[in-house]
This record gives structure tokens, sequence and C-alpha cells, in this order.
């Protein structure tokens, strides 16, 4: 069983919410789901969708192709009526030649609800269309608003009654397990960083990384998480250090834009060896673009961004289970080697939601080089051979940390020799890093073959739902700085492909650069993530 | 503890730097707190270098960012004392929104800020408080703008100490750095700082700096007193109690159940 539903409306008529719930209706079966969500950049009006697939397989991306809208407006409908077979809309508000007329607003006002509470009715018809039991949908409401939950659940039994009566079935979706967890990358690299022990959040709003925010925020007691919005973007990078150096584990979060104002700050980073995560995800640029859309255009950005040279780790995660995994081994490899880590995440992972299997006791807070002597003799830059000085902290010790080039003890030098030896021991930790990615998922592969499609990110999950179809072998490089060499010349490849959503071929020219593979481009820079059913075709093109 | 250094100091002779560092060196002294629980934060300027110079936990950070790794300390570690040394120019031009909000939300730290109304280590170009028609190399026919007035800006901006001190009179800066460090929030002392290489103004302060009696009751009186313009008052202009933003906003770190949360999720 894999199908696909849309809810779709203005801003303020609560679309994604209703498609959350929804969603769930059908992880709570025990199906994997995954929603896709289209928004613009304005609080009321304009266009909003959610797009729910559902499947008895694991999925990993939308589908393009669908059962179902559901439509709160009239202006959406031209917008998704080539997509899917039938709709269903608001008769309260305008009517259509075709498709199931549910009187929502009708409804709303029969409870006394303001409209943007009828697409609660439209769930009670789905619960019909799709044979699910209207219980499952009360309950997801009452776990979600609680006491608040009256409305919707009253709403979704009118629209039930009203479709049992009027609207033919479409399918049956028995249960088919357990519940899944459902959750949005966003979600699950903040659980994965709080799982290796984060201790502060900080960030200035900005898509799509906001909802890291918003989540961490409101779980912040429960996690044991300081969660600050500063002034700017400048103040949560510099903020961040300050916390590292007195011994917090932190991470900040931001998009390209916001990411860009926090250069100076992530040189200060890798100068005064302090480790802070940067959680990037991408949006469609360059400068403002479309700021609620989907790229990946920052990768030669984040492995060049700072000035001067200093070593850095950056991963980027392909799934939702990934980005928990992977965030929590960034936090601890910048602990380990003292230095500035990014994750770099996308708006499609970010703000996808999907249901996933996480096992969290993988990831654990593991312990940095630890300084163990005199107090009195603390040398914080400490030349050593792997280049990783012990860490210590105030009141402790005296700690000098400085983004001016320094001694061991952190004094100001600009001295020829000790300037040369302090420069080649920060750059020193790269090759320890190396060793230690070597023992680590550097890359994942999915399926076999000599044909290979290179991707990294969210492209991953289109890559390889359209591979599996076409008996591909997909790589999606997870690490890229330092770049896994090791791991792709290692491969044995006839012919090879590379998806990613710019234009430039970022990762593709990254292959050339580290393994002298020449990669047929396979990108898109139209804000839209890729898909498998758009895939398909493009990857045949390529490899016949 | 001693507070010297290995460090050789490189101020100019005569530099108004020597003041400020005597009179914190002073206060750290008199003030019987634990040394090792001192964090300084010193920005990017001559008046850094001071990080170098003190025997003390430090951060020589990047320019204008001081109250904002003030901030990031303080809520990892409230309770680690936090003192910031910044320039005019990091300070008010570089930095200045960092400065009102870390007065805003009332940091539990103290920002001294070396007021010398010049940039001296790019040798000499106005700042926010250079005074109209002050030649600098960037002004050769002088600047045009006002001067900024940190200490009416920082009681605008809400900042629960404000005082004006001078480089001249170090042991009353002394005085104002030890209150600064035991008040708890946000404690901002403006130090009139002559730069005796390119903004020599001993003469000027000499003759106009006034040292207050008593701090004003009001934030009214404080404001005349920071705007007054026959002399230039300096003294604690300002003090109220409110609560910082560390203990609004620190949550104290426990080990969460991230499984658990997971498990709520499905």
């Amino acid at each position: 069983m894999d199908f696909t539903f849309r809810i779709s409306g203005m801003a303020g008529d609560g679309v994604k919410g209703a498609g959350m719930v929804a969603a769930r209706l059908f992880s709570r079966l025990g199906y994997h789901v995954f929603v896709h969500l289209e928004y613009q950049s304005l609080i009321r009006g304009g266009h909003n969708a959610a797009l729910v697939r559902v499947s008895s397989r694991k999925v990993r991306c939308h589908s393009d192709r669908g059962d179902l809208l559901i439509a709160l407006q009239d202006y959406v409908v031209p917008r998704h009526r080539n997509y899917v077979e039938r709709v269903l809309y608001d008769s309260s508000g305008f009517s259509l030649d075709e498709g199931y007329a549910l009187p929502m607003g009708e409804f709303a006002r029969q409870v006394k609800a303001p409209p943007v509470f009828r697409n609660a009715a439209a769930l009670g018809a789905l619960c019909h269309l799709y044979g699910v039991e209207l219980e499952l949908l009360s309950g997801i409401y009452r776990d979600a608003y609680g006491e608040k939950a009256e409305k919707d659940i009253l709403l979704a039994e009118l629209g039930y009654r009203y479709a049992e009566e009027h609207f033919e079935r479409i399918r049956e979706v028995k249960r088919a397990g357990e519940a899944r967890a459902l959750l949005d990358g966003n979600q699950s690299a903040a659980l994965g960083a709080v799982k290796a022990g984060l201790r502060c959040y900080y960030a200035y709003p900005m898509t799509p990384s906001t909802s890291v925010l918003h989540f961490l925020a409101a779980r912040r007691r429960e996690l044991g998480v300081t969660v600050v919005q500063p002034e700017n973007e400048i103040a949560a990078a510099v903020m961040a250090i300050g916390s590292a150096f007195a011994g917090a584990r932190v991470m900040v979060g931001t998009s390209g834009g916001g990411f860009a104002l926090m250069q100076e700050a992530f040189s200060l980073a890798g100068m005064a060896e302090v480790p802070v995560l940067f959680l990037e995800s991408q949006r469609s640029g360059p400068s403002t673009g479309m700021p609620t859309w989907h790229a990946q255009q920052d990768l030669r950005f984040v492995l060049h961004s700072g000035h001067g040279e200093f070593p850095r780790i950056v991963a980027s995660p392909g799934d939702v289970e990934d980005a928990f995994y992977l965030a929590g081994e960034l936090l601890n490899l910048a602990w380990r080697y003292q230095t500035p880590a990014v994750l770099l995440m996308d708006r499609y992972l970010s703000e996808s939601a999907t249901t996933a299997e996480i096992d969290a006791e993988r990831v654990r807070e593991e312990p940095p080089l630890l300084y163990r002597g005199e107090p009195g003799e603390y040398r914080r830059y400490l030349i050593t051979d792997s280049g990783v000085s012990p860490l210590a902290f105030p009141p402790e010790v005296v700690l000098k940390a400085t983004g001016n080039e320094h001694d061991e003890l952190g004094f100001t030098t600009d001295d020829a020799e000790v300037s040369s030896r302090m420069y080649e021991k920060r750059m020193r930790k790269m090759q320890g890093i190396v060793e230690e990615l070597r023992q680590r998922q550097a890359v994942r592969t999915f399926g076999e073959g000599r044909d290979v499609v290179f991707t990294w990110g969210s492209s991953t999950g289109a890559a390889v739902e359209a591979a599996e179809e076409l008996g591909l072998k997909v790589v999606q490089v997870r690490y890229l700085s330092p770049f896994p060499t090791w791991e792709v010349e290692k491969l044995s490849i006839e012919r090879a492909a590379c998806v990613e959503c710019n234009y430039t071929g970022q990762l593709a020219s990254l292959l050339r650069e580290h393994a002298c593979i020449e990669a047929e481009l396979i990108t898109r820079h139209d804000g839209r993530p890729f898909t498998a059913g758009e895939l398909v075709p493009r990857l045949e093109e390529v490899f016949g | 503890m001693k507070l010297a250094t290995q460090a050789k100091i490189v101020w100019c002779p005569g530099c108004g730097n020597f003041g400020i560092l005597k009179a914190f060196k002073d206060a750290v002294g008199e003030l019987e707190v634990d040394l090792r629980r001192l964090v300084l934060v010193s920005g990017v300027g001559c008046h850094g270098k001071i990080a170098d110079y003190l025997a003390l936990s430090s951060f020589h950070t990047i320019h204008g960012r001081v109250p904002a790794m003030l901030a990031g300390i303080k809520l990892a570690n409230p309770e680690l004392i936090a003192v910031g040394f910044a320039g005019d120019g990091d300070a008010y031009n570089e930095g200045l929104v960092h400065l009102i909000h870390a007065a805003k939300k009332n940091i539990d730290a103290t920002l001294i800020v070396h007021d010398n109304a010049v940039y001296g280590l790019t040798t000499g170009q106005a700042t926010a408080t250079s005074a109209r028609g002050f030649r600098g190399r960037s002004t050769p026919e002088g600047n045009p703008e006002e001067p900024l007035n940190p200490v009416a800006l920082m009681l605008a901006s809400g900042a629960s100490f404000v005082a004006r001190g001078y480089a001249g009179d170090a042991s009353h800066l002394k005085e104002i750095i030890k209150e600064a460090i035991l008040h708890r929030g946000f404690a901002f002392v403006d130090v009139l700082q002559p730069c005796v290489t390119f903004n020599n103004t001993w003469k000027l302060y000499r003759e106009k700096v006034h040292k207050i009696k008593d701090t004003p009751e009001s934030i009214d009186e404080a404001m005349r007193l920071a705007r007054a313009e026959d002399e230039i008052p300096v003294g604690i202009l300002y003090r109220e109690e409110r609560s910082t933003y560390e203990e609004e906003m620190r949550i104290e770190p426990r080990d969460a159940d991230v499984s658990a949360l997971l498990e709520r999720m499905r």
C-alpha cells in the first residue's frame, strides 16, 4: 500500500497542523509516513499545502501523485488538481463541479468554532474515506490539545458522519503494526545533540532552522537545555563560544544568511579551539532568495567558511534518523577535537516529518580529553602530537583563550617560530579526525552495482527510491569535511551521476577534486526537492 | 595570587590604559573575591591587550562582541565573575547592538569601556565618541558627526548600573570598579581615557572632570548628569536592583530522558 493525500488552503487555515494530525493517524496504525510541507513567507493568505504519503514500506520522500486533495480554499484547487484523483472541499465556502462537497464552514459555525477549526471536519471525513476509526482521530486531538480538543473532536465527528452518508470510501486502511514515532529532521537533530550532552542552544529565528528553537524552548526544563534567542546571529555564535569556553556543550542554529553573519565567530572558534556545533539548514538563495523553499546551495560555502585555515568537521544527514545520530556524533567530535563542526541540514530534511526508528542509546556524551595535572601548571594550548590539548575550565584553572595567535599559555604572539608551531598543532587535528572518521560511517551506501548515484543531504531519499527501481547503487556522502576520499576511492564505478539541489553540482565538484570522479549532474534549483518519480527518467537518461 | 604576567606591556607611555589597569588590579585586590572565579573578556584594540597583562582567566575575543561573550559565559556558569573590557570603537561602533541588549537583558557582568574617542591601534580614525570636528586620518577635514553619549545611551537602554570614570584618577576609578563588580546585574563603566598619540585629551579632562558625591536617586537626575556639558561628572550615576538574565533564562543541566521523549512522539 502506498498512497498520498494533500491538504491545501491559505496560511492561517491550519494546513500544517491538519497535515500532521492526519499523518499521525497512519503512523499510529503502524504505517510509514512522509509529510512534505509547502508554504510561503507570509502569515495570512497565499498558498499552503501538506502532502502526506502513507506506505507499508519505508518512505524516503514525498510523492506528487495522490488519491485526494482536501481543499480549504477554491483558488488552491487548480494548483493540485492534475496530481490527485479527487477533491474533498469546503462547500460552505465555495462550490466545484465535482468532488466531495463537505460543509466544513457550516459545521464549524454549528459548534461555535472559528473557521480555522473546519479542517477537523475534513479529517473526520478523511477517516471515513480511508476506513479509519474515528476514535483514533479523537485520541490524537486529545493527546495534542488536552481539554481544548473538544471542538476538534465534535467537528471530526460531524465530518465523519456526513461522509459516511454521502461519500464512497476510497480504500480500507487496516492496522499494519505498532505505532511509529513521527518527527522532522530539526526535532531529530535537536534530540541527538541533547543525547550527546547539549547544555545550551542559541539561535536567531531563520527559516528553516527556526523550529529547532521552538522545539527546544518548549522542552527546555525537561531536557535541561538553556535556550536563548539573542539580538542577532553574531551574538548567538559569540555567546556559544563563551559558553563552550566555560565548559558547556552548545549548539547554534541558523540558515545560510545567518551563518554568513557568523563567519568571524566561526573563525574565532577555529583559532581559539572552542568546540561549537553549528546547525545550518539550507534554504533557497542567494541572499533572501525564496525563504521557505528548499536548496542544497551552501556546501562549498560551509566548507570554506571563516577566514584563515583551521580544522572543521562538516557532515550532512540523509534522513531524519541520520540527523539524530549525526548531530550527536558531531557534538562529540567537536569536543574531542576542540574545533567547530557544522551539521549541514536542508529545508526538506528539517521540516519534513517522517516515521523514524531511532535507537537513542546509540548516542552518548563522549568525554573529551581532560586535564589532570596541577591547576597552576595548566597550558591551554599545550603542543601535542595529536594537536589536541587537554581541556580544563575556570574556576579550576586559569584559562587564557584568544583569537590572536598565541603561545601554549594563551598569550598573544607574533613570533615566527611559535606561531608556526601553533598553526601546525591546530592543523594536525585534521589527521586525527580523518582516522576517527575511518572508524565511523563516513558514507552510506544503498544497493549494489557499478552504476553509482552520488548524493548528499535530503536528496538521498528520492535518490534511493529511484535507484531501487532502476537497480542502481546510491552513495550518500555523510561527512564532507574531511572528505572521505578513502571511502569513495574504494568504490568500483562504471558510470556515475550526482543528485543535488543546486546549479553548479557542488558535491560533484568535490568528487572530481578529491577522487577524480566525473559524475553526470542531476540538479535543480527551483526551491523544490526531488521526488523519486521525477528522478527515475533523469537517471535513465544517464544510465540508459 | 599575583596579577602581573610575563607579558611585556606595549601601550604608549602616558596611555590612559595604565590607569585603568591599575584601578582594576587594585579593585580586585581589595575585593575579597576568589580570583579563580574571575573571567575577563577583552575586545580588539589597544585595550584588548589587557587580557595578556592579568594572570586571570580571559578570552581575548573579536571586535565588538565582548558583551555577547560575557552573556555566554554567565549562561554556562553563573558562578563565574565576568568582567569585560572593550574600547569605544569596539563597544560603540562595531558591536553597539550587543551593548544595548546586554544592558536591556541585565546580564550579570561588568563592562569597562576604555573610551579614548579614537581608533588607536589602526592609527587614529574617528569613533562614535569622537568630538565633532575631530581631524582623524579618515576625516581630514574634521568629523561631521555629533559624538554619541554612551552613559545616556546606557541609562536609556536599561542598564542597572551606570558609571563614568576617569583614567587619570585611578583611586576613584578603583572604587567605581569595585562597586561595579559587586553589583548584581549589568554594570557599565565608561572610562574617559586620553590617547596620547592620536587624541590627547589629558588637558581637557583635567579641567572638566568633576567627581559627584552621591549617586542620584532618580534616573532623570542621572540623565541630567550624563548630559551635562560644562563639566563632566564622574562617579556612579545610576544603580537599581532587578533580576538578572541568567536567573530568568538559565536552565539547570540534567540528564534528559531522550528515549522517553521519542516514545511520546509515537
